[in-house]
């Protein structure tokens, strides 16, 4: 019988619970803001015997992941976590997890790269690091954060899976918002998760592997292709363990999440904290008399090419919110996914970067969003066509926000 | 350039079982000889080494081994010795050693190098 609590927790503080519940034993992390909470946290459990488990101390991200890693293969769940240029200097390592099959799951609290330098909320950070070969979960409160969590450790161990994931939490809007979140009991979470065992790479001197050896053309496409298929396999296996974790939790999760889409005139892509605006405003609309609808995307890699498309079928309007830049392309990562997925040429797919670097993604500027659709929807929109990113939030004098005295 | 010094498992272990692994591993050894790298060689003045052991800590490849020296200090001395196959001439005991007793010489050529394997 699950028990499960009622407590006040922040993001970080619900993924410190989830790792604790996980039972990780051994921990690398170094912290920066706005992570710091989680490795500090996880040291005070592993100080106060709440946990019982190794806390390496790291000089850097690079090291954190690659200690992860080694004590990983050595049969036991290895914990870090980070943010933004901390997750950048783990981009090699990164690879290395997922090209070795390590199913690490990592918290990533999503702060924007530098420069400008930023401590504030923006997906630019997770976004750089989407091709890595990690699963990527993107979280709206702290109830999922916690339970995204304990999914993901069931999806990455999965044997047909064997890939790292990160669960990706807005900084600050989440990481440091304290909301309820109902927590499960030790007993309901090891029947969720079983011990760890390392079923395809270990380090064991009894079993002796040279793992991560220089790999010839001959072998490296295959071995990538390894990895193409525990990627389509996890569209499928997901689902199953979401359905699962249901079934114990009560908690129903997806691929994606669609709020008022079926008979939505205009529906609006989010993805993390940001969702939960984007449905409250629509069911603001939605009294005014307008037809609008939400997809919040939870699971970004792999992205549920298939299920989006059925949702979106027949739409002929789709706006997307990007919470970074994507400079240089032809709009943002998750617009271009979008856009990939739909081949039906009679839905117009507008991208909207907002909230960068920390910038409040409010109400108003969903509804602004909305009406802009809406127009283009009833043609009564000037340049319905307009090709190109809008950057919906930025200020009209962006150009000239800094100046400076001549000193000549 | 060295050839691929790990193979993947290519014969069946004792109970002729395989099985299917991810990712890249190999589980048949053959170690390339690092020695080949080496364009200079740590040369230890036995003389003066105190046995203190901080050049077999440091050392990269492992290869370093503090040894009695029965001729030595009336039995109790100890000396450094090294594993040519696989010493690369990093030079990194020379730097730790506290003596300063190891000096990295040019790495003689032919059959000079009686060891060089
Ligand atoms: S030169 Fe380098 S590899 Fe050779 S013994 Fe000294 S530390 Fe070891
Ligand atoms: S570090 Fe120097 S003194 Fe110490 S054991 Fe090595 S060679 Fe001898």
């Amino acid at each position: 019988m699950k028990k499960e609590i009622r407590r006040m927790l922040d993001g970080n503080g619900a993924a410190t619970e989830a790792l604790k519940l996980a039972r990780v034993q051994v921990i690398s992390a170094y912290p920066i803001t706005p992570q710091s909470p989680i490795a500090e946290k996880l040291s005070e459990l592993v100080v106060s015997h709440k946990l019982e488990a190794r806390y390496i101390r790291v000089e850097s991200e690079h090291t954190a992941l690659s200690c992860a890693i080694g004590a990983q293969l050595t049969g036991v769940r290895a914990a870090t976590a980070t943010s933004s240029v901390g997750l950048a200097l783990m981009h090699e390592i990164l690879g290395v997890a997922s090209g070795c099959r390590v199913p690490i799951v990592m918290p990533v609290v999503n702060r924007a790269l530098v420069s400008p330098w930023s401590l504030w909320c923006d997906h630019q950070d997770a976004m750089a690091e989407r091709d890595s070969g990690w699963l990527q979960f993107y979280t709206e409160n702290v109830q999922e954060v916690m339970d995204f969590i304990l999914i993901a450790y069931n999806i990455a161990e999965h044997t047909e899976i064997l890939t790292p994931a990160m669960v990706c939490l807005d900084g600050f809007f989440l990481s440091h918002s304290t909301q309820p979140v109902m927590t499960p009991d030790q007993e309901t979470v090891d029947a969720f998760l079983p011990p760890y065992r390392s079923k395809n790479l270990f380090l064991d001197p009894k079993d002796p592997m040279f793992i991560n050896n220089l790999t010839s053309p001959d072998e490296f496409s295959e071995m990538r292709f390894q990895q193409k298929v525990a990627f389509e396999r996890a569209l499928d296996i997901i689902p199953e363990v979401q359905n699962h974790f249901a079934g114990i939790f009560g908690r129903q999760y997806g691929l994606l999440e669609a709020h008022e889409c079926e008979d939505a005139e205009v529906v609006l892509v989010t993805m993390g904290s940001m969702a939960g605006t984007a449905k409250y405003t629509a069911n603001m609309m939605r009294k005014a008399g307008h037809k609008v609808g939400v997809i919040k995307i939870s699971v970004f890699r792999p992205f549920p090419v298939a299920q989006l498309a059925g949702l979106l079928k027949g739409k002929k309007v789709v706006g997307v919110i990007d919470r970074s830049a994507g400079l240089g392309a032809q709009g943002g990562p998750l617009w271009l996914e979008v856009k990939a997925a739909l081949p039906d040429n009679d839905t117009r797919v507008f991208d909207y970067v907002a909230g960068l670097g920390g910038r409040d993604i409010t109400e108003k500027t969903i509804e602004t969003i909305f009406t802009g659709l809406l127009q283009k929807v009833n043609k009564k929109d000037a340049n319905p066509d307009a090709p190109g990113v809008c950057w919906i939030d930025t200020h009209p004098d962006a150009m000239s926000v800094r100046e400076v005295i001549v000193n000549d | 350039m060295p050839g691929q010094p790990e193979k993947h498992m290519n014969k069946p272990g004792k109970n002729n079982k395989t099985r299917t692994v991810y990712g890249p591993v190999a589980t048949v050894f053959a170690s390339v000889n690092t020695g080949s790298w080496r364009i200079l060689r740590p040369g230890p003045d036995h003389s003066r080494c105190a046995g203190c052991g901080q050049c077999e800590t440091f050392c990269p490849t492992g290869v370093i081994e503090i040894i009695d020296d029965p001729a030595k200090e009336g039995g109790r001395g100890k000396v450094v010795e090294i594993d040519w196959a696989y010493c690369k001439g990093c030079g990194i005991c020379a730097d730790v050693c506290p003596k300063k007793c190891i000096r990295m010489v040019e790495e003689k050529k032919g059959n000079e190098n009686e060891e060089r394997n």
